[in-house]
C-alpha cells in the first residue's frame, strides 16, 4: 500500500511515516506528482558546465562578474526545458528533475576523479552516463584545470592549516571550496515580487546611467550593474522558453491538460519581465528564482524564507476575486513543494558525508511576528504545514517561529505535524531568534522579520549577507589535544598546540584552560583558511543574480561578495560534539581531580588504547555525570564553552565586512567528524559519532525530555547567532490522542519560556524499540513512562520489552 | 494564619525519599514531578515498588549491569559484601546501607535506595520543571511508599508548593492519622486515593491491614470537599473478578461525592527490583485491558455521574 520514502539523514535511514488514510486523502494530482518524483533517480547534468565553459572561452579578459552573468544567460538560452505530466509549477536547474548540476569553476578535479564511482558511491550516488563522461573529459575538464576555486585554495592555504583541515578533518573546511556561498534569503517579498525581473533591470539601468565613469570608484560598480542587467535578461529568456515549451506541449495534449498548459504559458510569459499579479504567478516566479540561483553558484540553502508573509496578499486576492478556491491554492503550493524536493545539490564523496541526503536545503519559514511585533500567522502559514503533512518528502525543510502570542490553533497544528515523526517542522523560539538578529546589527523592526536559512540559521530576507559554513571544528579533538599535548592520536601527528604535559596541570582549571586554548587554535585555523576562501569567492564567483535579490547591492553597485548587502554577518563556523566536550570535562574533573579515582596517566593510557583492556576505566568514565540531566555540575561547562567560543569569534574580522559567526548545529558532520577523534574521557570510543548540535550524547539523557531542555537552556543561545540545534526523542504513546497533543503543546509552550533557540523531535517508534533490544548500549536512556513506576527500556527483561513494544505499536498515532 | 507565618519553614525537617521522577504524566493533571517518599504501612502482595516499603535506606543490586569487578566488596567497611563466582553477595544482616559500595560501583549496578533530604533540597529539585507545570496545568505529586507516613516532611513540602504556586497531588493508601490527612487536605489540590479491596478481611489478608480506617478517611476527606480520585489497582485473582468489581461499583455508588475512579492495570514490571533486593517477586500477571474497559463502563452505569477510566499507564 504505502510508499516509503527512504532518505539518509545523520547516517541512518529515516522512513517518513505514511498511512493508508493519508494516501486516500491526498489530492490526486499531488499523488501522481509524488509517484512521478520517486521514478527519478538522481543523475548528473552537464548543460550548465558546458555553457559556462563556452562562455568563459569566449570572454577571456572581460570582468569576471560579467563573464559569469553571460554564463547564466547562455544556460538559460540553451538548457533543456522539461515540463512533466500534471505539473502546474515548472522548471528545473538541470535537464531533468533530481539532477546535480556541476559547477566546474569551483571544483573540477573531484568530478574527474569520481566519474567512475559517482553512480555507485555509498552516500548520495548520481547516475552519469558514458557520453557525459566523455563530454566532461574532453570539453570541460581541460579548460578549468588550474582555474578552479579549490586549486587556488590549495595553493594558498598554509601547511599547518591544511593538515588540520584537508588532511585529517579535525576541522572540516572543504565545502565552500567546492561550491559558492549560497545561504541567503533572497528578497522575494522585498524585491522580486514587487518589481519583477523587469523592474530590477530598470533599477540597475538607472543606477548605471547615474554613474560617472570618470570616477575610479565606479569602474567595478559599472561592471556589476551591467552584469545584473544581463542576469535579468537571462531570467526573462528562461521564463519565455518555458512558456513556449508549455504552449508547444499543449498542442499535443488532451484538452484538459492543454488548458492547464496554456495557463502555465500565460503565467511564464507574464513574469518574464512583469511583477506577478496572481498566487500562481508568484509561486512560479519564486521557483524560477530558486533554481536559477542554484544554477548561478551550485550552492545550497537559498531560502524561500517567509512564504506566508509574501504570499498572503496574493492568496487573499485570489480568493476574493474568485481566481482560486482555498483548495486550488493548496494544490498549487503543494506542486511547488514537490519542485523543491526535486532539486538536488551535488557534492563530492567526502562532502556528502557532511551534507548527506541530496538536500538543496530549501528552508521555508512559517509564523512569527510582523515588523511591529503583531502576530504574523495567517492562512498561508497553515497551508505550508499542511503541504508538508500531505507531501511528506525530505524537502522543503519547514521551520516555524513560535512565540508566546501564537494562535493556539497554529501551535496545535505544529504539534500535529511534529508528532507524525517526520522530523518536521523545526521549531524556533521567536524571541531568541529576534535577539540573534539584533546581534547581527539589525534594527529592531528588521530583526522581527527574521527567517531560517539552511538548517537552523537565523537570517533576514533580502537584507543580510551571511554565509554559515566557514568550517566545522570539533570539541572532541580539543579535549584530545589537551590530553596529549597537541598529538592527534589517530595519525600520530602533532596537529594541536603544545599546551603542556597534562600531568603538570595541578588544578582542573589548568586542564580546562588547555582545552580552551586548543579550541581557540582550531578557530584560528578556520579563520585563516576562511579568509582565503572568501577572497576566492570574491574574485572568482561574483554573483549578479543573487546580489540583485539582496538590498542594497544594486544601490551600492556592489556584489554580495564585495560587501554590497545592507547587513553583513559571518561567515560562520559550526561547532561539533559540544556534549562530548562537556562530558569529557565533567569526567576529568570528577575522576582525576575531585575523587582522584584515576591519575591523568591512567586515563591517557586507556584513551590511547581506545579502552581496549581498560574496560573498568571506561565504566568509570561512563558513570561520570552527563550533560542532558539538568545537573549543574556538568552543565556549567556548556556555558563555559559558549562564552569562550563567542568571545573567540568576535576576535576575527571577515572579508565581507562582518565578524566570524558562531553556530552549534551539525548538519550530518557529527558522524564523519567523529571518525578523526580518538576515545574521550566521556567514555565515547574512537571513531564513533560525536553528539549532534547541542543535544546530549546518544543514550546519556536519563531524566526525560524536561531535564534535557533545562540542561540545554543553560547558555545564551542568541549569542550563538548562527543557530543551535536540539533533537529530542519522544515515544509516540506520550503524544498520542487529544491528551497527548495537548501535552505536547504544553511542552512547546514551556520551551518558549526557556532561552533555547531550536527544537525538533524524533518520535520513537516500534522499530527503534526493536533496535534498542538488539543494541541496548546505544539506547540506555530510552525511558518508558508508566504511572507510579517508570523503567529504562533496556533494563527490562525481554518479555516485558516485547509487551511494551506491542503496546507502543498499538498506541501509534 | 498570617502570610509571613506561612513562610516559616520548620528548620531541620528532613524526609526519606527514594526517587524523584520528572515528566510524569499519569499521576495527576499535566506534566508533573513525582516525589517518592520511602516507607509504607501496607504490604500489598502485588506491590510493584518493593524499595518503597521499608522506611530505611536499602542497597539494591542489579545483576544485569554487574561485571563482578569487586569494587563494592573492597569499599564495604562492614564486610557485608563478598564476591562469589564473579558476583557480589550481600549479607543483609551486616549491611548498614551506608552507600559506599554504590559510590564505588562503576556500572551503577549497586544503588542506594532512599536517602535523607531536606525540604529545601526537594523543592530545589521540584522547581526545575516549573515552566512545564505552569504550561501544562501540572505540578508536584507526592507518592511513595505512603507520603503520610512522614507527615511533618510532607506537610512542609506541601506548604512550600502552595506558596510557590505549584499544583499539588498526594497519592495515598489512606492508612494514616486523620489529623495529618486533614492538615494535608488544606494544602493539597488533588488526592489520588487508593481503594484496593472493599472487603475488610481480604484487604487484611492481601495488604496486611484492615480497611476501615482507610474508608473512614476517604469519607471524611470527601466530607471536607476535597478533590479525590479513587484509584484501584486491578490484579488478576485479587480484585478482577465479577464479585469484586460489583462490590467496587456499589462502594462508589454509595458515595456520591466520588466523581472519578481510575482502574490501574497491575503489572510485573517491578520484578527486577525484587531481585535487586534479594526478595521473591510476586506473580499476579496483568489483567486484560479490554476487560478493564468493560468493567469501567459497568461502574459508570451503576453510579450516577461517575467517570471511571482505565489509567493510561500501569499501577
Amino acid at each position: 500500500m504505502a510508499t516509503r520514502a527512504e532518505e539518509i539523514e545523520g547516517g541512518t535511514v529515516v522512513s517518513l511515516p505514511v498511512s493508508a488514510e493519508w494516501e486516500a486523502d491526498l489530492r490526486p494530482r499531488i499523488a501522481r506528482l509524488r509517484a512521478q518524483y520517486f521514478t527519478h533517480k538522481p543523475s548528473v547534468c552537464l548543460e550548465r558546465a558546458l555553457s559556462y565553459t563556452e562562455v568563459f572561452k569566449e570572454t577571456e579578459g572581460k570582468p569576471m562578474v560579467i563573464r559569469r552573468a553571460k554564463g547564466l544567460k547562455r544556460i538559460c538560452e540553451t538548457k533543456t526545458i522539461l515540463i512533466q505530466d500534471d505539473e502546474l509549477i515548472v522548471g528545473n536547474a538541470g535537464r531533468k528533475p533530481r539532477t546535480g548540476i556541476l559547477g566546474p569553476e569551483m571544483s573540477n578535479y573531484w568530478f574527474d576523479k569520481e566519474l567512475d564511482t559517482l553512480s555507485t558511491r555509498p552516500q548520495d550516488p548520481y547516475i552519469v552516463d558514458e557520453e557525459q563522461k566523455q563530454l566532461f573529459r574532453e570539453q570541460i575538464y581541460p579548460y578549468w584545470k588550474g582555474k578552479t576555486v579549490i586549486e587556488h585554495w590549495l595553493k594558498r592555504v598554509p601547511a599547518d592549516t591544511r593538515a588540520l583541515g584537508y588532511e585529517t578533518g579535525v576541522i572540516d573546511v572543504e565545502i565552500k571550496t567546492e561550491s559558492g556561498p549560497g545561504e541567503i534569503a533572497p528578497g522575494y517579498g522585498e524585491i522580486l515580487l514587487p518589481k519583477g525581473w523587469g523592474g530590477i533591470r530598470r533599477w540597475a539601468e538607472e543606477r548605471l546611467a547615474a554613474l560617472d565613469p570618470a570616477d575610479p570608484a565606479n569602474e567595478e560598480k559599472g561592471y556589476f550593474l551591467e552584469a545584473v542587467i544581463i542576469a535579468m535578461e537571462a531570467m526573462g529568456i528562461l521564463a519565455r522558453r518555458h512558456a513556449d515549451a508549455a504552449r508547444e506541449l499543449a498542442r499535443r495534449s488532451s484538452p484538459e491538460r492543454a488548458a492547464e498548459l496554456e495557463k502555465v504559458a500565460e503565467v511564464c510569459d507574464w513574469i518574464a519581465t512583469e511583477p506577478p499579479r496572481t498566487f500562481h504567478e508568484a509561486l512560479q516566479l519564486v521557483w524560477f528564482a530558486q533554481f536559477s540561483l542554484m544554477i548561478e553558484l551550485n550552492a545550497p540553502s537559498y531560502s524561500p524564507n517567509r512564504m506566508d508573509q509574501y504570499l498572503f496578499p496574493y492568496y487573499e486576492a485570489a480568493l476574493q476575486s474568485g481566481e482560486l478556491t482555498h483548495d486550488e491554492a493548496q494544490e498549487l503550493l503543494e506542486c511547488l513543494w514537490i519542485k523543491f524536493a526535486e532539486q538536488c545539490w551535488i557534492l563530492n564523496a567526502n562532502c556528502c558525508q557532511y551534507f548527506a541526503g541530496y538536500q538543496g536545503f530549501f528552508n521555508v519559514t512559517a509564523g512569527g511576528v510582523k515588523a511591529d511585533g503583531e502576530d504574523a500567522t495567517n492562512a498561508v502559514s497553515y497551508m505550508m504545514l499542511q503541504a508538508t503533512m500531505d507531501c511528506r518528502l525530505n524537502s522543503p525543510s519547514v521551520a516555524v517561529r513560535l512565540h508566546r502570542n501564537c494562535p493556539e490553533e497554529f501551535l496545535l497544528k505544529v504539534a500535529e505535524l511534529a508528532r507524525l515523526g517526520t522530523g518536521f517542522p523545526a521549531i524556533h523560539n521567536d524571541e531568541v531568534g529576534i535577539k540573534a538578529l539584533l546581534r547581527k546589527g539589525a534594527t529592531t523592526e528588521d530583526a522581527r522579520d527574521w527567517c531560517l536559512v539552511g538548517c537552523v540559521e537565523p537570517n533576514l530576507p533580502g537584507k543580510l549577507h551571511q554565509w554559515s559554513d566557514y568550517g566545522h571544528y570539533n570539541f572532541g579533538s580539543a579535549v584530545e589535544f589537551a590530553l596529549f599535548n597537541g598529538e592527534h592520536l589517530l595519525s600520530g601527528r602533532k596537529l594541536g598546540l603544545e599546551t603542556g604535559d597534562p600531568n603538570d596541570f595541578e588544578t582542573f582549571e589548568e586542564f580546562e584552560a588547555a582545552v580552551m586554548a586548543q579550541l581557540a587554535n582550531e578557530l584560528r585555523h578556520i579563520a585563516i583558511q576562511g579568509h582565503i576562501t572568501e577572497a576566492l569567492h570574491r574574485d572568482l564567483l561574483p554573483c549578479a543574480l543573487a546580489s540583485s535579490l539582496i538590498l542594497d547591492c544594486i544601490d551600492n553597485g556592489a556584489d554580495l561578495l564585495r560587501g554590497g548587502a545592507r547587513y553583513k554577518r559571518g561567515p560562520g563556523t559550526l561547532g561539533i560534539g559540544i556534549a562530548d566536550g562537556v562530558n569529557s570535562l565533567a569526567a576529568v574533573k570528577k575522576l582525576v581531580y575531585d575523587e582522584k579515582r584515576l591519575t591523568m596517566d591512567e586515563l591517557r593510557e586507556a584513551l590511547r588504547a581506545d579502552f581496549e583492556g581498560y574496560e573498568e576505566v571506561r565504566d568509570l568514565c561512563l558513570s561520570a555525570p552527563k550533560y542532558g540531566n539538568d545537573d549543574d555540575a556538568v552543565d556549567q561547562y556548556v556555558r563555559h564553552f559558549a562564552h569562550f567560543v563567542v568571545a573567540e569569534h568576535d576576535k576575527y574580522d571577515t572579508l565581507t565586512g562582518g565578524k566570524m559567526m558562531p553556530s552549534w548545529y551539525p548538519v550530518s558532520s557529527n558522524v564523519p567528524q567523529g571518525m578523526t577523534v580518538a576515545a574521550l574521557p566521556s567514555g565515547r570510543k574512537a571513531g564513533k559519532p560525536l553528539a549532534d548540535g547541542v543535544s546530549p550524547n546518544q543514550g546519556t539523557d536519563r531524566l526525560g525530555p524536561t531535564a534535557v531542555l533545562r540542561s540545554v537552556g543553560k547558555f545564551q543561545h542568541e549569542d550563538l547567532d548562527g543557530g543551535t540545534l536540539l533533537n529530542v526523542k519522544f515515544e509516540p504513546q506520550v503524544l498520542a490522542g487529544e491528551e497527548g497533543l495537548q501535552r505536547f503543546a504544553a511542552y512547546l509552550r514551556a520551551f518558549l519560556d526557556l532561552p533555547i533557540y531550536h527544537i525538533q523531535f524524533n518520535v520513537v517508534d516500534e522499530k527503534t524499540l526493536r533496535c534498542a533490544q538488539a543494541r541496548p548500549d546505544e539506547y540506555r536512556s530510552l525511558l518508558i513512562r508508566v504511572a507510579g513506576y517508570s523503567a529504562f527500556f533496556v533494563e527490562l527483561h525481554e518479555d516485558i520489552q516485547n509487551d511494551i513494544i506491542s503496546r507502543t505499536a498499538n498506541a501509534r498515532l | 494564619m498570617r502570610r509571613d507565618e506561612a513562610d516559616v519553614t520548620e528548620p531541620g525537617v528532613t524526609g526519606r525519599v527514594f526517587d524523584v521522577q520528572r515528566f510524569s504524566l499519569h499521576d495527576g493533571p499535566g506534566i508533573r514531578t513525582v516525589v517518592f517518599l520511602k516507607g509504607c504501612p501496607l504490604r500489598c502482595a502485588w506491590c510493584a515498588n518493593p524499595e518503597s516499603q521499608r522506611p530505611d535506606p536499602q542497597i539494591a543490586w542489579f545483576a544485569n549491569l554487574c561485571v563482578g569487578c569487586g569494587r563494592c566488596a573492597e569499599a564495604c567497611p562492614r564486610g557485608a559484601v563478598t564476591i562469589d563466582g564473579g558476583r557480589p553477595l550481600t549479607d543483609r544482616r551486616l549491611c548498614a546501607a551506608c552507600g559506599r559500595c554504590a559510590a564505588a560501583c562503576p556500572r551503577q549496578a549497586r544503588r542506594l535506595m532512599g536517602c535523607s533530604v531536606s525540604v529545601d533540597e526537594v523543592m530545589q529539585e521540584v522547581r526545575r520543571d516549573a515552566p512545564f507545570f505552569r504550561r501544562s496545568g501540572g505540578g508536584v505529586t507526592f507518592s511513595g511508599g505512603e507520603p503520610l507516613s512522614q507527615p511533618l516532611f510532607l506537610l512542609e513540602c506541601l506548604r512550600r508548593c502552595r506558596r510557590w504556586g505549584y499544583h499539588t497531588a498526594v497519592e495515598t493508601c489512606g492508612y494514616a492519622r486523620w489529623d495529618d490527612l486533614e492538615e494535608a487536605a488544606g494544602l493539597t489540590d488533588l488526592f489520588l486515593f487508593d481503594i484496593k479491596l472493599v472487603d475488610p478481611l481480604r484487604h487484611e489478608r492481601l495488604t496486611g491491614v484492615r480497611n476501615e480506617l482507610i474508608v473512614d478517611n476517604l469519607e471524611r476527606l470527601l466530607a471536607l470537599g476535597a478533590a479525590v480520585v479513587v484509584r484501584v489497582p486491578v490484579l488478576p485473582g485479587v480484585n478482577d473478578d465479577r464479585e469484586s468489581m460489583r462490590a467496587l461499583g456499589e462502594f462508589v455508588a454509595g458515595r456520591p461525592a466520588v466523581r472519578t475512579v481510575e482502574l490501574l492495570p497491575g503489572h510485573e514490571l517491578g520484578a527486577h527490583k525484587y531481585a535487586a533486593l534479594d526478595l521473591a517477586a510476586p506473580t499476579f500477571g496483568a489483567p486484560l485491558r479490554e476487560r478493564l474497559v468493560s468493567d469501567a463502563a459497568e461502574i459508570e452505569r451503576g453510579a450516577h455521574g461517575v467517570e471511571c477510566r482505565v489509567a493510561q499507564g500501569l499501577s
